[in-house]
C-alpha cells in the first residue's frame, strides 16, 4: 500500500511499485485527464507535476514517487500559474482534438512557474517534448504569452 | 665505404629486432605484474582456475555453463535475433567484415564433429578442425589462457544444446587479410600459447581476477588498444580503444582518465549490473557484456575482477577528469548555452523530459547523465551510438530503456544533440560533424 | 461512472432512453400508441418542453413507423423551461470543431442565444439521424440544409405557439436570443416559457420555412470558443480512452507483425501466471483488416499489467497468408517501370503524341513518395460491454455508422442489439475511419462478462495502422509555342489489394482528374499487389500527388519561360469538356482557383525581389471541394537547413461558420503538411513496419513550426464545405517550388530529411 498526495489530497493505492504513475492515475484513481500516448517520454501528453516540477508519468514509478507532492491537469487550475494556462487556452481557442493539451497546459504552467515571462526560446526549451499531432503549435505559443500577462 | 652500409644495416637491424622485440613483449597481458609466475600444480595459494568452490562439486555441464557465461562467449557467437550460438555476428573491422561461426553441435555446420583436441586448439591456438586459422576476432590469444578443463567442460555444455543448422556467412576480407595462411606468422609473433600462470607476488584473489579478466573474460580484447598487426598492446593495457564504433574506456587506475577514482564498490555494481549510480550505465557491448556475462559470475569472482583492475598501472589516456557536478537547471545558464543552437532545441525536444536540463533524471537513476564517462568523452562516440541505438537492456533491476532515435533523426541532428550533450554535462563539448555520425553508424551496423 | 455519464462519454440518459426506444419500434408493426407511448414515457421519465427531431417527437415516431421507411431526423433540439437549449451533435467531434459549427448552425437559424446553448453528442443511429460520419472534411456540406431546416423548423413552432397564445398574426413576431417579441402588443416571452405549448403546435411543412439570407446571419461567420474546451483545459473525461465503468476490467490484443499472420499457438500459461493478468485467448477473428484479424487477447486488472503481460507474450505465427511487402523493392521496381508507360491508358484527351511531337519543350520527371502512418495521439481503444443480449460500445471513430453493421456482424447479434455511445476523438486523420478497434472489443467482450476496455499500445497502433500509400509517377508534359501547357502525360505507379482497382487512398483522385486542364492529356497505371492494408488519410490521394502534379507543373511553367502564377491560371481557365466534371454536384470551379492563387500572388508579395538563398514558392489544389492555393517563403542555407520565413494559405470553401475555428483547421492543416513533408514515411521489410514509436517517426515539434501561418478566407456565394482537409495538399508543392526558387534544386521526392533537409530554428 503506498500513499500519494495528489491535488493536495493524500490518496492510498495498492499497485506494484514499478507501475508507472500514469497508470496508478489513470485506472487505479480515476484521474484520466492525464493521458497515454507513447510510453516511452516522446509525446508529453502524460505530463504531471512531481515535487513542482514537469516530469513524464509514464516514465516514473509509482515506488519513486515517494513524498513528493504530485499536480495533475484536475487539479492544476487550483493553482495561480495553473488557472493563468487554461483561461489562456480556452480565450485563445487552442485545442483541436485537445487530446495533446493537458501535457501541454502541464508543460506550461511549469514554465510560468519557473519563469514568469517567458520568451520565445524560453517557450521552445520547455514545451519542445510536447507533440501535438493537430498542429496547433502558433496558439500554444500566443496562449503562453498571454498567460504570462493574465491577472487572477 | 663498405664499412658504413655495414654499420647502416646494423642500425637497422637492431632497430627493427628491437621494435619486434617490443611488439613481442607487448603480448603478454599480465606482464605488468612481474615474471614470479609458476605452474599451476606448484601453486600453494589455492585453485585458481575452474568454477568458484560454491560449484565446486556442480557436474562437468553446470560448471561449463558457468564458464561459458565468464568466458562471454553468447554475445559474439548469436546473431542479432538469430539463434544463440549459431554465429553469424558481424565484426567490422578497418580491412573488412568477418562473421561468428555456428558453435552448436550441428554435425554439418558447427562444431558437433570436433574433438577434444580439435576444440582446445581452436580456444588455444585459433587453429580449426580443417586446419585452417581462425582470425584472432576470435579473442584466442586470450582464450589461450584458459586451462584445459576448463575449455573442455565448456565444450561440455555447448554439446548440450540443440544443433541448428546456420551454414557460416562468407567473410569479406581484402587481400592480403583474406590470406588466412599468413595467421600462421603472425601467432608465432602475437599468440603467446601458453596456459594461465598464477603469480605468486599476488594473492589468490588478484590471481583469480586475472584468471577471469584474461582467460575467461578477455577485458583487453576491447578496452587495449591494438598495434600496427592489429594485436593487443599491453605496452598501454586498459587505457581504452575504439571497437566497432563503440568505446571501450580506460579502465587502467588512472584517476582522471581511468577509474582510479572509483569506490570498489561502484566498480563492483558496475560489474555486476551494468550500472554505478554516479557513474552511470552500460550499453552497447558493454551493455551485452554485463548482460550476458558479468552479471552470471557469482559475488567472490566480482570481488577478484575488482581486485585486479586496482592492480592496473596507470594510463593516462585522452580522456578528461569526469565532471560530477550537474548542469545548471535552466537551459539558458551552463557551458552548453553558447553550443550549437539546434542540439539545444533537439535535446528539448526528445531528450530534456528524461535526462533533464541539468543531466540528473527525473525519473530514473539510469537516465541521469552526470558523472557519466560518455558524456565526459570529447569523441562522444558512445553518446552518438546510444542515440542512435538507444538502449534496452533486460537485467535483474528489471528493463533499461532508452528509444533509439537512428531511424528517425538525421546524422547532422545526432551530431548536433551529441555535441550539445557533451559541452553541457561532459568536460568538453565534442565536435562531430554529420560525416562523422555516418561513419559510426557504419562502423556499428550488424 | 456517473460523472463519465454526465460528461459525455455517453449523451445524456434523456436522449439514450429516447434512442432505445427509437430502435425498439419494429418498423413493420410499429403503430401510433407505440411512438406515443414513446413520447409519453419520456415525459414521465422527466423530460419538459420541447424535444425536437426534424417533426415533433410524438408524430414523428407515428409518422416514420406508419411509413415503416427511415425518416432521418437529424440533430435533436431541447429547450428546457429554464431557456437551456440543448443540441445534438451527430457527427464526431475528430478536432476539426464540428461540435461547435454544429451548434451554430442550428443556433443561427434558431435565433438561438448562443450562451445557453448547451451541446452534447448524440448516440449511433443512423435510422434517426442519418449519415454520422466525420471524413472527407463532408460533415458541414451534407449537414447544412437539415440543420438549418431543423433550427427553422423549431423556431416556427415557437412562433406559433406564441402566436395561438397572444392571438397575434406569427408573421409580426420577431424572435432573437431565444425571446420572442410581438412589438405591437409589446409582449415577448422566452423560448423555455414557450416549449411546452410549442411541443403541441404541428409540425411545419419544410418548403414553408424561409432560412436565412447571409447579410441575416448573427452567428455564423463568428468566432468561437471550442464548446468542449472548459472540459478539455480541465482534463475532464471527454475520450474515449477516459471511459471508465464499475467493473471494469482492461484487454491488449496483439496481432502478427506481418499483416495476415495467424496464431498458431502462444505461451498461455506464463502469460496467465503473469502479475495483475486474468485471462488469455486467442481470436480468429474474421480474417478481414479492417474487422478482426487474428491475434492474442490479453485480459488484465489494469491497463499497465495487460502491457507488462504483452511484452512477454511469445506467440508462434503461421506466416503462410503473411505479408512480405518491402518498401525498398516497391521503389526500386516502380523506378525501373515508370519508363514504359502502359499500352492501354485510363484517359486519353486529344493526341499527345502529336502534340509532344510539335512541341516547343518537352519535360519529363519523376516523383515520389513513401507510405505514412496516421498516428494520432490517441491510440485506438473502445470501450465494450456485453450485457443482456445487448453490445453496448464506447467508440472514439470517424464513422460510427459505418462500424455499426460490422460490430453487428462480430458480435452475430442484430443492429437494434448494439448500442454505440461516441465520445470526443483524441486525432483522426482518416485513421478512425476504419472500426477494426472496435470489432475486436466487441469480439473481445463476448468472452469476458464485464465490461472491457481494449487499449492498443503506441506500437500497436504503429504496426496496425491503415496507411497513407507510397505513389510513384513518371510525367511527361508539352509546352506549345506560345509558352502554354499543351500535353500532360502520367504514369502512375501505385497499388492493388484485390488485384482488380487501386486499394484504398492509392487512386489518382477525380480532384486532379479536373485540376489538370491540359487539351491533350494521356494517362495510365502500373498496380503492385499489397498485403499491407491502406486507408484514407488526410486528404487521402490529394496529400500526396497534389505535391507531385504541382510541383511539376512548376517545372512547366520554368519551361514555358512564362510567370509561373499567369501560367497556372491560364491552365487551369482552358476549356477542355472532356476533363469537366460529369457528376454536376462536383463544385470544381477555375473562376475560384483563379481567385484564391491571385489573392495568395497578392498576400505573398509575388513578384517581389528576393535575397540570394531565398525563395518563394506558390501551389494551389482543389481538393475536397474547397478552392485553395498556397505560398511558402524561405531561405535554405549550406547545410540544407531551411528557414520558413512565411506561409500564406488563401481558402474559398463559402461561408466561414466559425472563424477561429476554420483558421485553426487552415494553419493545422498546414503545420501537418510541413511536418509531413519535411519528416513523415513509414519503411515495410518483409511485412513489418520499421517505425514502432515517434522516436523513429519526427512529426514537427514546437520548436521547429512556423511562428505563424496567416490564413485568408475568400467567402464566396456558395454552400459552405468542409475545412478538415482542403489546407493539406498544396503545401508541400508551394515549399518544393520555393526550395527550387532558392537553390535551383528540384524536390522530387518526399520526405524531404532523405534529401539532406531540415527545419532550421
Ligand atoms: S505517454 Fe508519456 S511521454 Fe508519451
Ligand atoms: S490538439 Fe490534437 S494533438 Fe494537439
Amino acid at each position: 500500500m503506498l500513499t500519494l498526495t495528489i491535488n493536495g489530497q493524500s490518496r492510498d493505492v495498492d499497485v506494484p511499485e514499478d507501475m508507472p504513475l500514469l497508470w496508478v492515475l489513470r485506472d487505479h484513481l480515476n484521474l484520466v485527464g492525464t493521458k497515454y500516448g507513447c510510453g516511452i517520454a516522446q509525446c508529453g501528453v502524460c505530463t504531471v507535476h512531481v515535487g513542482g516540477k514537469p516530469v513524464r508519468s509514464c516514465q516514473l514509478a509509482v515506488g519513486d514517487v515517494g513524498t513528493r507532492a504530485v499536480v495533475t491537469i484536475e487539479g492544476v487550475g487550483d493553482t495561480p500559474n495553473g488557472a493563468r494556462v487554461q483561461q489562456a487556452w480556452m480565450e485563445g481557442s487552442v485545442p483541436q482534438c485537445g487530446y495533446c493539451q493537458a501535457g501541454q497546459i502541464m508543460s506550461a504552467t511549469a514554465l510560468l512557474d519557473s519563469t514568469p515571462y517567458p520568451d520565445d526560446s524560453d517557450i521552445d526549451a520547455a514545451m519542445a517534448g510536447n507533440l501535438c499531432r493537430c498542429g496547433t503549435y502558433i496558439r500554444i505559443r500566443r496562449a503562453i504569452k498571454n498567460a504570462a500577462t493574465k491577472s487572477v | 665505404m663498405k664499412k658504413i652500409i655495414g654499420i647502416v644495416v646494423a642500425i637497422i637491424v637492431v632497430v627493427a629486432v628491437g621494435f619486434a622485440g617490443w611488439l613481442f613483449l607487448g603480448r603478454n597481458p599480465m606482464a605488468f605484474a612481474g615474471s614470479s609466475t609458476v605452474a599451476p600444480e606448484d601453486y600453494k595459494g589455492g585453485v585458481i582456475t575452474g568454477v568458484p568452490a560454491q560449484l565446486a562439486s556442480a557436474d562437468l555441464v553446470k560448471r561449463g555453463e558457468y564458464l561459458i557465461h565468464a568466458a562471454d562467449c553468447q554475445a559474439c557467437h548469436t546473431a542479432p535475433g538469430g539463434a544463440p550460438f549459431a554465429g553469424g555476428f558481424a565484426f567490422k573491422m578497418p580491412f573488412g567484415t568477418i562473421y561468428s561461426t555456428n558453435i552448436t553441435p550441428d554435425k554439418q555446420t558447427g562444431i558437433g564433429n570436433y574433438t577434444d583436441a580439435q576444440f582446445l586448439a581452436a580456444l588455444h591456438k585459433g587453429i580449426r578442425a580443417d586446419g585452417e586459422h581462425l582470425y584472432p576476432a576470435m579473442p584466442y590469444t586470450s582464450y589461450t589462457y584458459m586451462t584445459d578443463g576448463d575449455a573442455l567442460a565448456i565444450k561440455a555444455y555447448l554439446f548440450t544444446l540443440a544443433p541448428v543448422h546456420a551454414p557460416a556467412r562468407q567473410d569479406e576480407l581484402s587481400w592480403p587479410y583474406n590470406q588466412r595462411g599468413l595467421l600462421a606468422l603472425w601467432n608465432v609473433m602475437f599468440n603467446p600459447d601458453e596456459r594461465f600462470h598464477p603469480n605468486t607476488s599476488q594473492s589468490p584473489q588478484w590471481n583469480r581476477g586475472a584468471y577471469l579478466a584474461e582467460a575467461m573474460g578477455h577485458c583487453g580484447e576491447c578496452h587495449t588498444p591494438r598495434n600496427l598487426a592489429y594485436a593487443m598492446d599491453n605496452h598501454s593495457k586498459f587505457a581504452g580503444a575504439l571497437t566497432a564504433g563503440w568505446r571501450a574506456y580506460n579502465i587502467t587506475s588512472d584517476k582522471n582518465s581511468g577509474i582510479g577514482d572509483w569506490s570498489d564498490g561502484d566498480v563492483y555494481l558496475y560489474l555486476s549490473t551494468g550500472h554505478a549510480s554516479g557513474h552511470g550505465g552500460a550499453a552497447g557491448p558493454m551493455g551485452e557484456a554485463a548482460d550476458d556475462s558479468l552479471s552470471y559470475l557469482l559475488p567472490d569472482d566480482v570481488h577478484a575482477l575488482v581486485t585486479y583492475l586496482r592492480s592496473i598501472p596507470a594510463q593516462a589516456s585522452d580522456l578528461p577528469r569526469t565532471v560530477t557536478t550537474p548542469a545548471p537547471a535552466s537551459y539558458k545558464a551552463g557551458p552548453a548555452a553558447n553550443a550549437d543552437i539546434r542540439g539545444e532545441k533537439i535535446f528539448a525536444s526528445a531528450c530534456a523530459s528524461c535526462h533533464d536540463w541539468t543531466g540528473v533524471s527525473p525519473v530514473t537513476g539510469y537516465a541521469t547523465l552526470t558523472g557519466v564517462r560518455a558524456v565526459n568523452d570529447p569523441s562522444a562516440a558512445n553518446v552518438a551510438q546510444t542515440v542512435i541505438h538507444g538502449v534496452n537492456r533486460t537485467t535483474a533491476a528489471g528493463k533499461i530503456f532508452m528509444p533509439a532515435f537512428g531511424e528517425g533523426y538525421s546524422d547532422d541532428d545526432i551530431a548536433a544533440v551529441a555535441n550539445y550533450v557533451t559541452a553541457r554535462f561532459g568536460a568538453k563539448g565534442a565536435h562531430l560533424t554529420d560525416k562523422d555520425v555516418a561513419s559510426l553508424r557504419k562502423q556499428a551496423t550488424q | 461512472m456517473a460523472d463519465i455519464q454526465s460528461n459525455s462519454a455517453r449523451s445524456d440518459a434523456y436522449l439514450s432512453a429516447l434512442m432505445r426506444e427509437v430502435r425498439s419500434i419494429p418498423a413493420a408493426e410499429a403503430s401510433l400508441t407505440v411512438g406515443r407511448r414513446a413520447f409519453f414515457k419520456l415525459a414521465g421519465a422527466g423530460a419538459a418542453g420541447l424535444v425536437l427531431g426534424f417533426h415533433l417527437g410524438d408524430t414523428a415516431f407515428a409518422a416514420e413507423a406508419v411509413g415503416g421507411k427511415d425518416q432521418p431526423m437529424n440533430a435533436f433540439i431541447r429547450i428546457a423551461p429554464d431557456n437551456t437549449i440543448t443540441i445534438y451533435s451527430k457527427c464526431p467531434e475528430i478536432g476539426q470543431g464540428i461540435k461547435t459549427s454544429f451548434g451554430v448552425i442550428i443556433a443561427e437559424e434558431l435565433d438561438a442565444d448562443w450562451n445557453h446553448v448547451v451541446m452534447e453528442q448524440a448516440d449511433i443511429n443512423p435510422k434517426v439521424y442519418g449519415s454520422q460520419g466525420a471524413g472527407g472534411s463532408t460533415s458541414i456540406p451534407r449537414a447544412w440544409d437539415q440543420l438549418r431546416q431543423a433550427g427553422a423548423g423549431a423556431k416556427a413552432m415557437l412562433i406559433a405557439a406564441a402566436a395561438y397564445q397572444w392571438k397575434v398574426d406569427p408573421s409580426q413576431i420577431t424572435a432573437k436570443d431565444s425571446v420572442l417579441t410581438h412589438a405591437a402588443s409589446n409582449r415577448s416571452a422566452t423560448y423555455g416559457s414557450l416549449a411546452v405549448a410549442a411541443a403541441k403546435m404541428p409540425v411545419p411543412d419544410l418548403k414553408s420555412l424561409k432560412l436565412k439570407t447571409r447579410a441575416e446571419y448573427r452567428l455564423i461567420g463568428k468566432r468561437y470558443h471550442g464548446v468542449d474546451d472548459p472540459k478539455v483545459v480541465r482534463g475532464q473525461p471527454l475520450f474515449g480512452i477516459d471511459v471508465q465503468l464499475p467493473g471494469m476490467v482492461y484487454a491488449s490484443y496483439t496481432k502478427c507483425p506481418a499483416a495476415g499472420g495467424k496464431v498458431r499457438s502462444f505461451n498461455v500459461d506464463e502469460i496467465k501466471a503473469q502479475r495483475g493478468v486474468l485471462d488469455a485467448f486467442a481470436l480468429d477473428g474474421t480474417g478481414v483488416l479492417a474487422e478482426v484479424m487474428p491475434g492474442v487477447a490479453i485480459i488484465a486488472k489494469d491497463t499497465w499489467s495487460a502491457f507488462q503481460a504483452k511484452d512477454k507474450l511469445k506467440v508462434d505465427w503461421d506466416l503462410s497468408q503473411a505479408s512480405k511487402d518491402s518498401t525498398s523493392q516497391f521503389s526500386a521496381e516502380a523506378k525501373n517501370l515508370a519508363a514504359n508507360f502502359p499500352a492501354k491508358p485510363d484517359m486519353n484527351v486529344g493526341d499527345v503524341d502529336k502534340s509532344f511531337a510539335d512541341a516547343a519543350k518537352t519535360v519529363d520527371a519523376y516523383y515520389e513518395y513513401p507510405f505514412a502512418a496516421h498516428a494520432p495521439l490517441e491510440p485506438m481503444n473502445t470501450t465494450a460491454h456485453w450485457h443482456d443480449g445487448v453490445m453496448e460500445l464506447w467508440v472514439p471513430t470517424q464513422q460510427p455508422d459505418r462500424g455499426l453493421p460490422l460490430v453487428a456482424k462480430v458480435a452475430g447479434v442484430p443492429q437494434s442489439k448494439i448500442v454505440m455511445h461516441q465520445t470526443r476523438v483524441g486525432g483522426g486523420f482518416g485513421r478512425r475511419l476504419v472500426n477494426d478497434y472496435t470489432c475486436e472489443a466487441t469480439a473481445i467482450a463476448q468472452k469476458v462478462n464485464a465490461p472491457v476496455k481494449l487499449q492498443w499500445t503506441r506500437e500497436d497502433d504503429f504496426g496496425h495502422d491503415f496507411y497513407r500509400p507510397a505513389g510513384y509517377h513518371q510525367f511527361k508534359g508539352a509546352i506549345d509555342k506560345d509558352g502554354r501547357l499543351d500535353a500532360w502525360q502520367e504514369h502512375f505507379i501505385t497499388f492493388t489489394a484485390d488485384g482488380k482497382k487501386e486499394a484504398t487512398g492509392a487512386n489518382l483522385t477525380d480532384n486532379l482528374k479536373y485540376s489538370i486542364k491540359a487539351p491533350n492529356l494521356r494517362r495510365a497505371k502500373t498496380m503492385f499487389p499489397l498485403r499491407i492494408p491502406t486507408g484514407a488519410w488526410r486528404a487521402p490521394g490529394d496529400n500526396a500527388q497534389v505535391f507531385a502534379a504541382q510541383s511539376f507543373m512548376h517545372e512547366l511553367s520554368l519551361a514555358s519561360g512564362r510567370d509561373h502564377v499567369e501560367f497556372l491560371i491560364d491552365a487551369v481557365n482552358r476549356d477542355v469538356p472532356a476533363l469537366a466534371p460529369k457528376d454536376r454536384s462536383v463544385n470544381f470551379s477555375p473562376k475560384r482557383v483563379t481567385d484564391v492563387i491571385k489573392m495568395c500572388a497578392e498576400k505573398a508579395g509575388w513578384g517581389r525581389k528576393l535575397s540570394n538563398g531565398s525563395g518563394l514558392g506558390l501551389a494551389w489544389c482543389y481538393s475536397h471541394a474547397g478552392h485553395v492555393a498556397q505560398a511558402v517563403e524561405l531561405s535554405v542555407d549550406a547545410d540544407k537547413r531551411i528557414k520558413v520565413e512565411r506561409i500564406v494559405v488563401v481558402l474559398d470553401v463559402g461561408p466561414i461558420i466559425d472563424m477561429a475555428g476554420s483558421e485553426a483547421q487552415a494553419q493545422g492543416a498546414s503545420t501537418d503538411a510541413l511536418s509531413t513533408a519535411m519528416g513523415l514515411k513509414v519503411n515495410i521489410e518483409n511485412g513489418r513496419i520499421q517505425e514502432q514509436n515517434y522516436n523513429a517517426y519526427p512529426i514537427l515539434r514546437l520548436p521547429f513550426a512556423p511562428m505563424t501561418i496567416d490564413a485568408y478566407f475568400i467567402q464566396s456565394e456558395n454552400p459552405p464545405t468542409g475545412m478538415g482537409e482542403p489546407a493539406f495538399p498544396a503545401l508541400a508543392a508551394a515549399l518544393g517550388n520555393a526550395i527550387f526558387a532558392a537553390t535551383g534544386e528540384r524536390v522530387r521526392r518526399l520526405p524531404l530529411r532523405d534529401l539532406g533537409y531540415s527545419l532550421a530554428v
